[in-house]
């Protein structure tokens, strides 16, 4: 492990560490906690994971390079072979095989969500690169060291096959465009005027929303239109690719050596026709790429690691502008599931046996299956079979209270047989028919039983509306994911972000203990 | 007016009741009293209809009930209506006032103008001694002031008949008197009653008619004063020694 370093790359390796840069502000002021000590602490844990040395030596050790890509990425890209389910392909799949054999170890692939990708490498995961269509950007390099370009890229815009207004990224002002979150495209959408953008996890699902129509444009990376075009009669590009970028492979910054030989290696691939050999199988080969062989070596920037605490005035507004939909998607989520909720509670207490067993069936569904599930099937899958197209907020709704509607139906049962039946006995010994004792005498009691479930059930909605991100709504977890992606500062977004939802949980928790005791007699 | 005959009511396998006849005039007060588990609280639960019987026959004020019609709801509501109820464990409204509790039937079961009702429900209060507790929930008043509030929700509903389940068993011994009170006063006033108790005191001051239940069966009836005094059957004897000596 013990190697020579010159100095400024000494210099440069410990301010890149959260550890040793908050150690020595913690001597040099005092501060305030939230900026300063906790970062630390959490720094600190952090960065025992994050301690280790050159990268190259863990490889050279090993036999072996670890590529961190997710296989959700799809074609062109990696993706699962159609003849052999098991066995995963792709230009990058190659790439990454023909680099290794260059480098002289084996090629093995690490499954990694594709949005955690650059964190996850920067804080010592289980990956020694990444080579997932990771973008020669600013953004990218003020977090991770970049390798020469492996691939040149343009930006496409995509559009339904009868559209012809759209051509230029001008023509998007007034339209829903989808894009992949915290890519180029999406810096490119947002500062278009009066654009639309709405952000995406993956590359596959803004092209059905296009073909649904609820999106009336995508821009995404030229590889990825030209190969989900070829498969879709009823989408076309509009105008020609522009905003030309690269991927590169992503590389710690503390390996500098692991570096050189990926720029070396991919200076070889280059010339002797390895990667034109891969793409032309693709159908990827263009005269753009011809510039991957003329590359010169630039020192590669790492930026200070900031946080963004200091900047809060800047994205607090922001993450506020997102609790908004967040807010509404939770309140309108539960005022369906307490009204349907209390509809399958009656039907399951006095309902006739066909009706009830009905009720109970839907109760035991929506409870016993996963909340992502209901969320894809009812936004994609209805659209698709029955051509039902609900918006993405409407979906979210939806869903929401379809799903916690099984969970208060049980709470609202609890408190139906929470009531006394003496209660029961006295109102028919009145005179009372059954539908005047459910609707006077049980249900009012019942309801004040059932109050604290339901509150704790609002507020854990709160949380699970963040779910609703990955149907394209920017909702506050979103945006906190798409803001930290950007910032590189997880950690400070995070605890804005945090205080958001506290607010928000807490506020609502208060509410509800002023209902309860204005409820509580005596 | 009340006019049982030969009604008998099984839980499971158990033969509860046996084949119980009771008959009562206009403004009499008959008090079943009996060993715990007798089926005295069953025969009164029978009368309208919160235990179905098996088999005999009920007519309360020209209301006539039988196994057979017994799932009419038209006659159901009728003996309801004429027979009110008062129960051991008062179950009152606990989301109600008082006054809200007294008012509910005759507003949302007669559909009555609820200032009509309003006005009346504070009589009946007045009259339980209450006036000044109308407004109070029931969480918020003693058991004796609960059992008299659901007197007076009964008595709203201007039933023929009122029956009446252990009205004094749940209380403290000092807070029955107020309830007894209340009692001998609405049987001065000629309410027809049939009552299930323990409580001997209350028996002697406001029965006509006192019925010694045994073994599903009515062992022996008589005047209190006859009864309690020279009682004829030996099982009616060794209870009324067992619970007069418990007194003191």
């Amino acid at each position: 492990m013990e190697r020579t370093r010159s100095a400024p790359e000494q210099h440069r390796r410990l301010r890149a560490e959260p550890g040793a840069r908050d150690a020595s502000a913690i001597r040099s002021a005092p501060r305030p906690f939230i900026d300063r000590i906790l970062p630390f602490l959490l720094g600190t844990i952090l960065a025992a994971g994050a301690v280790r040395g050159e990268t190259w030596d863990d490889i050279s050790a090993r036999g072996s390079l670890r590529w961190g890509n997710d296989a959700e990425g799809g074609a062109p890209y990696i993706y699962h072979s159609g003849t052999n389910s098991d066995q995963l392909i792709g230009f990058e799949v190659e790439f990454a095989e023909a680099l290794s054999r260059a480098l002289g170890v084996r090629s093995e692939f690490i499954q990694y969500n594709w949005a955690n990708l650059v964190p996850a490498l920067k804080q010592g995961g289980n990956f020694d690169v990444i080579i997932a269509g990771l973008e020669r950007s600013p953004e990218n390099l003020a977090k991770i060291a970049l390798s020469r370009p492996y691939f040149i890229f343009g930006q496409q815009l995509v559009v339904r096959d009868d559209e012809s207004h759209i051509t230029r990224l001008a023509d998007l002002a007034g339209k829903k465009v989808g894009v992949l979150a915290a890519s180029t495209s999406q810096h490119l959408a947002d500062a278009v005027k009066g654009a639309e953008p709405k952000v995406y996890d993956d590359n596959v699902n803004y092209f059905r929303d296009l073909e649904l129509g609820r999106l009336d444009a995508v821009l995404t990376d030229d590889p990825i239109a030209r190969v989900n075009l070829e498969k879709n009669p009823r989408l076309k590009v509009a105008g020609a690719p522009f905003e030309l970028n690269s991927y590169a492979v992503g590389v710690r910054s503390d390996s500098p050596i692991l570096l050189g030989r990926i720029n070396t290696a991919i200076g070889q691939l280059a010339s002797d026709g390895t990667l034109e050999h891969i793409y032309r199988r693709y159908g990827l080969w263009d005269d753009r790429q011809l510039a991957l062989k003329q590359w010169q070596a630039t020192q590669s920037q790492v930026g200070e690691q900031h946080s963004v605490l200091k900047e809060w005035r800047r994205y607090m507004p922001i993450l506020l502008r997102a609790s908004v939909t967040t807010i509404w998607v939770t309140c309108a989520g539960m005022a369906l599931a307490v009204v349907w909720g209390l509809t399958l509670a009656l039907v399951r207490q006095y309902g006739p046996a066909p009706s009830r067993w009905l009720a109970i069936a839907y109760i035991e569904v929506f409870r016993g299956t996963p909340l992502l599930l209901q969320l894809y099937f009812i936004y994609f899958g209805l659209a698709q079979q029955l051509n039902l197209r609900l918006s993405a907020g409407a979906a979210a709704v939806l869903t929401l209270g379809l799903n916690y509607a099984a969970t208060e139906a049980e709470n609202y049962r609890a408190g139906i047989q929470g009531v006394p039946r003496g209660q029961n006995e006295a109102a028919l010994a009145l005179g009372m028919t059954r539908g005047l004792i459910i609707r006077r005498i049980v249900l009012p009691q019942a309801l004040r039983i059932s109050l604290p479930s339901v509150t704790n059930d609002f507020i854990a909605m709160f949380k699970d509306s963040s779910i609703v991100s990955v149907i394209g709504l920017v909702e506050l977890t979103k945006e906190y994911l798409i803001r930290s992606l950007d910032a590189g500062d997880y950690l400070g977004m995070g605890l804005m972000t945090a205080a958001i939802y506290f607010v928000m949980s807490y506020a609502a928790s208060l509410g509800a203990r002023a209902i309860e005791r204005k409820l509580s007699h005596g | 007016m009340v006019n049982i005959e030969q009604l008998v009511k099984h839980f499971g396998q158990t033969q509860v009741l046996k084949g119980v006849d009771l008959k009562a005039s206009q403004g009499e007060c008959h008090v079943l009293i009996g060993p715990s588990g007798c089926g005295k609280t069953t025969f009164l639960r029978c009368l309208n209809l919160l235990e179905k019987p098996d088999s005999g026959r009920i007519r309360i004020c020209g209301v006539e009930i039988t196994p057979e019609t017994a799932g009419s709801s038209a006659t159901l509501r009728r003996l309801r209506l004429a027979a009110g109820m008062v129960f051991q464990q008062f179950n009152l409204f606990p989301h109600l006032t008082a006054l809200q509790n007294v008012m509910e039937a005759p507003v949302h079961v007669l559909k009555r103008s609820r200032a009509e009702v309003q006005a009346e429900a504070f009589h009946l209060l007045e009259k339980v001694g209450l006036a000044e507790r109308a407004h109070h929930h029931p969480s918020q008043l003693s058991g004796g002031q609960q059992q008299r509030v659901a007197i007076a929700r009964a008595l709203a509903m201007k039933p023929q008949v009122l029956l009446l389940d252990e009205p004094t068993s749940a209380l403290d011994p000092e807070l029955r008197d107020e309830v007894r009170q209340v009692l001998v006063r609405l049987g001065d006033e000629g309410m027809t009653m049939v009552m299930v108790t323990h409580d001997m005191d209350l028996a002697r001051e406001v029965a006509d008619q006192v019925v010694f239940f045994h073994g599903g069966l009515v062992g022996e009836t008589g005047r209190p004063e006859n009864l309690f005094t020279a009682p004829q059957q030996e099982r009616t004897k060794e209870f009324l020694k067992k619970v007069l000596s418990r007194r003191h």
